[in-house]
């Protein structure tokens, strides 16, 4: 058993036959965190329980209790993500030592269907970043080549699954943060489509693109967390009730009429050639398999990027007022009120985190507000209808997922503009509400490449058909740094 | 440093202008969901919520949370 490459399902087989118990999943796990985490600083924390979690599942498998395929299996969370407990401090010095005083609903709905949680897994500060560098925990190595970053904001958490640490981690994604760090580190993230995942226990940064969804090797495991995950949440008032859950067992095997498009705004300059070669291999595998590719138009997705970024930091600056130092986390006083928050924000934010809400409180000012925000709102809006119409004619959207493979560390540290670029091709999704996938789909001088699927509202099915048949004609995610 | 950083991006999210975007709606929320209602009562949370809640306050008397005056200046 290579720990390293074993995916959920693999796993949960193993379990299910006795062959192997969940101490023993876990035991490899910490071997592999001993060897390499040390040099990669993706976990930042292992769970003191761990073992004795896993023994629990075991003894009540022993006793002939009927566990569910995720029963045992190992998972690795984002330190933004709220375990009872547990500190979580999403990147910040702002919460270095705060404890969750109670569980996200992912956390519980993970933990009912009986995975045992490993530990927290570094990221940039309140997932504002595209590199993991900006953690006050000091930057993430790609595994790959750790002279390079591994992706962020999810960074801990690809990193961990590319390196066998766990065979599925959380992310966040907000603007790329799970599709671009699991495209930097050859593996599967999936940005579900808005309100399918609740958010509740989830320190936010964005709320109206916020969604928490699966790093795993294997798309077919991705929609395994997915259906023990996702769900109405009373706590999460923008969850949806009335979608289908995606069973990989029930699906249909090819892609026989599948129509798939090409989005003619995506594929210009700014793309390595050697990312648009293999995306453009992808394509023609699945004209061969009978899918229907057509060239189709997203008129505003050049808009896409600006109307991030005044959205994304306008929301920001508005969650991370409650970061006030007189309720919780980092606390610094001085002489008057007014001080001591000056205090606390200047000391507890990190850089990138006092850029974003200065951006974010500018654009919502009165003098400002309809210039930024509100344009920013309708152009969104545009963006939406740009999907609707293209959905009429196609099912699944192809693009990369990130213009370039894994860049050195410090290379776009002090640019954010051109960080900021480096999402071009994710952050549309989120905009758009839209689910979307990122999968292995070839290497550039030794790094793995991205292929991004974007599909309808809910329609996470046909992204795991897609994938699925990808990934069974294809061995890119057997492929381990 | 965060001025040429900041001009940078404001000079990049100026593109919106050049869109004309008279009568087009706002898309104000992550999705097309309506607001959603629940009874208006007070749920208790667990005791130990409730304990690391408390045990999180910067500055605490008791079970309550200690604040700075809003008005006057720190006299001690």
């Amino acid at each position: 058993m290579d720990a390293s490459t074993l995916t959920i399902k693999q796993a949960a087989g193993l379990l299910q036959a006795k062959e192997c118990s969940s101490v023993d999943l876990v035991k490899r796990s910490l071997d592999a965190i001993n060897q390499r985490n040390g040099e990669l600083n993706a976990l930042l924390e292992i769970s003191s329980t761990v073992l004795a979690d896993a023994k629990r599942i075991d003894d009540r498998r022993a006793n002939g209790e009927d566990l569910g395929p995720l029963a045992g299996i190992p998972l690795v969370t984002k330190d933004n993500m709220l375990i009872q407990g547990w500190k979580a401090s999403a990147g910040s010095r702002m919460l270095e030592n705060h404890v969750s005083a109670y569980d996200a609903t992912v956390v519980g709905r993970l933990r009912k269907a009986g995975m045992v949680f490993v530990g927290r897994a570094n990221m940039d500060e309140f997932a504002m970043g595209s590199s993991t560098e900006s953690s006050h925990w000091g930057p993430t190595k790609n595994p790959w080549d750790t002279a390079r970053v591994p992706g962020g904001s999810s960074g801990g958490s690809a990193t961990a699954v590319a390196a066998g640490f766990a065979p599925c981690a959380l992310g966040s994604d907000t603007g790329g943060s799970i599709r671009q760090p699991a495209s930097l580190c050859g593996i599967v993230g999936l940005k579900p489509t808005y309100g399918r995942v609740s958010r509740y226990g989830l320190i936010a940064l964005a709320s109206s693109l916020d969604q928490i969804g699966p790093f795993t090797r294997t798309v077919e495991d991705a929609a395994l967390v997915m259906q023990a995950m996702e769900g109405k949440d009373d706590r999460d008032a923008t969850t949806a009730e009335d979608f289908e859950t995606a069973i990989p067992e029930l699906m249909q095997k090819d892609i026989r009429g599948l129509r798939i498009g090409l989005p003619k705004e995506y594929f210009v300059d700014g793309m390595d050639e050697r990312v648009r070669l293999a995306v453009t291999e992808a394509v023609r595998l699945f004209e061969s398999a009978g899918a229907l590719v057509t060239e189709i138009s997203l008129p505003h997705a050049e808009f896409a990027l600006a109307v991030y970024y005044i959205i994304m930091p306008a929301e920001a600056s508005s969650n991370l007022g409650r970061f006030d130092g007189v309720r919780y986390g980092y606390s610094s006083s001085g002489n008057s009120l007014i001080e001591s928050y000056e205090r606390t924000r200047g000391e507890g934010f990190g850089k990138e985190a006092q850029r974003r809400i200065m951006l974010g409180a500018y654009t919502l000012s009165a003098g400002y507000y309809d210039a930024y925000y509100r344009k920013a709102l309708q152009v969104r809006a545009l963006i939406r209808q740009d999907f609707d119409r293209a959905y009429k004619d196609v099912d699944v959207i192809v693009t990369p997922t990130s213009p370039s493979v894994a860049w050195k560390l410090g290379e776009k540290f002090n640019d954010p503009l051109t960080m900021y670029l480096s999402d071009i091709y994710t952050i549309s999704a989120n905009l758009a509400g839209v689910p979307a996938l990122s999968l292995p789909c070839g290497f550039v001088d030794g790094l793995p490449v991205g292929l991004q699927l974007m599909g309808r509202h809910f329609d996470e099915a046909s992204l795991y058909r897609l994938g699925m048949y990808y990934q069974s004609v294809t061995d890119w995610h057997e492929k381990t740094p | 440093m965060y001025r040429t950083q900041l001009e940078s991006i404001l000079a990049y999210i100026a593109k919106l202008q050049q869109l004309d975007t008279s009568g087009v709606r706002e898309a104000n929320a992550g999705s097309e969901t309506e607001n959603a209602f629940r009874e208006d009562v007070v749920e208790p949370c667990a005791s130990e919520t409730r304990e690391q809640i408390l045990k999180s306050f910067p500055r605490r008397e008791g079970d309550l949370l200690s604040v700075q005056a809003v008005f006057e200046s720190r006299t001690e």
